[in-house]
């Protein structure tokens, strides 16, 4: 049986026959929050590989992109700095650093430029939350 | 221990602690004890104290909340201070339940603990369809709805420095509101421990650059909702869940009003309000002009707090200091408000 599969079964167990058995509201709960718990959890697994693939190849494009708007204009060293750092990372703590960056140098840059980086920022920002929304909710 | 034995050590502590108080009463006995599983931050009890004195039978209705020590938010609010500001309402039209009983010991119940007094009335959940039904009846009765408007513009005009909660903190005027609620709330994110989100992070960087100026300063709950409001005979008989208030700018209150967090499938403001009659209400018994961008940045800032909210709780269980179920389940529920979050800066 495969790792999804098993998750799933025993969710619905717990929730079918575990859960209405158990007596008190606060056990009761108890039970019927593991069975959603494990439904996520299978959720989370089924899609982990397609969806971070596809997660890094956006992150590598978005790199891409924000590389060649920064070539178009002159920034200053931080932005500089967190746009170069992302590139080489790709992880989400260097997009945190470069969101950072982007909003302390928003009244150099003008609202234009800012938001001609902010922009691809943010759609790939909303590709990895629709993963993320696909079994969390 | 079992369980039934352990939850009658409870009780007979319970009652010795209430006997300590009660100097005047003698043969006291707990009736109809429940925990119920309301609430994230602290543990709930309700249960009818039964005892004599001065030769009279007396009953008591009466809500024990008790801190399990790891108790949600538990950095932010702390029963103490909920005690404090529920004794400081009490001179204020603003209906509340009586406070008791404050103990700091750990020795009696293993934690600090509160005791008050249990109001009758109701108080449905509106997040389920048996709530969503009852509140959409109420908003058809009519009563219900001008209750609700007139209970938070109680809340927004009561005196708050005559009464006391000056304790809370007294933002300056200006940005220091939104100011100190963004500190607030990003402390609770760092000591979550949970990774890094640029969502979150590009949230806060617009919050912090689009503070809004204000001189207006009331009581502000916090959660005003269904839900957080106690019901009886059609009307507010009580404000409850008094663990997020603060001192600052009403609209913020006004903004969870009007947020779609608080309403499923209706259009009514926390499944019971029409808007306008809300607005037009409000407006009349406040004299506070509700400015619907400022309404807007503070729903903004309502997603910074959600995503806090859920990031600690799922952390708490996360860390091995909470084995309630409910919270790492909390863990599916970061995304869901980053996703609001995203959507209150328009992608």
């Amino acid at each position: 049986m495969q790792d999804v599969e098993l998750l799933s079964r025993i969710s619905k167990t717990l929730k079918k026959d575990i859960g209405p058995a158990v007596e008190g509201d606060y056990p009761k709960t108890q039970a019927f929050m593991a069975s959603v718990v494990l439904e996520k959890l299978a959720g989370q697994l089924s899609s982990a590989d397609s969806h971070g693939a596809a997660k890094q190849l956006a992150k590598s494009a978005l790199a891409k992109t924000l590389a060649e708007i920064a070539s178009t204009t002159t920034l200053n060293d931080e932005l500089s700095a967190g746009i170069s750092n992302f590139a080489t990372s790709q992880d989400e703590q260097a997009l945190c650093l470069l969101i950072e960056n982007l909003y302390q140098s928003k009244e150099a840059l003008g609202d234009e430029r800012f938001f001609q980086f902010l922009t691809p920022v943010r759609a790939y920002m909303r590709m990895a939350i629709d993963q993320r929304m696909e079994y969390s909710k | 221990m079992s369980g039934s034995d352990s939850q009658k050590e409870f009780e007979q502590q319970v009652l010795r602690y209430i006997g300590s108080q009660l100097v005047d009463g003698r043969d006291f006995s707990l009736h109809d004890v429940q925990r119920i599983a309301v609430g994230w931050s602290h543990e709930t009890w309700l249960f009818e104290l039964k005892f004599s004195e001065q030769g009279m039978s007396k009953s008591l209705p009466m809500c024990l909340r008790r801190d399990p020590g790891n108790a949600l938010l538990r950095e932010l609010s702390d029963l103490e201070e909920q005690f404090r500001v529920l004794k400081c309402l009490e001179q204020t039209p603003l209906a509340t339940p009586k406070a008791y009983w404050f103990e700091s010991d750990p020795e009696i119940l293993g934690s600090s603990f509160l005791v008050m007094e249990k109001m009758s009335g109701s108080c449905p959940s509106p997040w389920g369809r048996d709530g969503r039904a009852y509140y959409r009846e109420a908003s058809e009765r009519g009563v219900l709805p001008q209750s609700f408007t007139q209970a938070l513009a109680t809340l927004h005009t009561l005196d708050w420095s005559g009464a006391g909660l000056g304790f809370l903190g007294v933002p300056e005027d200006g940005t220091d509101f939104a100011q100190r609620e963004i500190t607030k709330w990003k402390g609770l994110i760092e000591l979550s421990g949970h990774q890094s989100e640029p969502i979150l992070t590009d949230l806060i960087c617009y919050l912090e650059t689009n503070m809004p100026s204000t001189t207006r300063k009331s009581l502000v709950h916090g959660a005003y909702r269904t839900g957080n409001l106690l019901i009886d005979n059609d009307r507010i008989s009580a404000v409850l869940d008094w663990e997020l208030q603060v001192i600052g700018d009403p609209l913020y209150d006004v903004a969870y009003v009007l947020s779609d967090l608080n309403r499923e499938g209706t259009e009514l403001l926390s499944n019971l309000v029409r808007r306008e009659a809300f607005f037009e209400q409000y407006q009349r018994l406040t004299g506070i002009e509700i400015d619907e961008q400022v309404c807007r940045y503070y729903n903004a800032l309502y997603a910074m707090r959600s995503v806090a909210f859920w990031m600690s709780a799922s952390g708490l269980y996360a860390s091995g200091k909470s084995d309630d179920i409910r919270l790492a389940r909390t863990a599916w529920s970061v995304p869901v408000v980053l996703d609001r979050a995203a959507k209150e800066l328009g992608f």
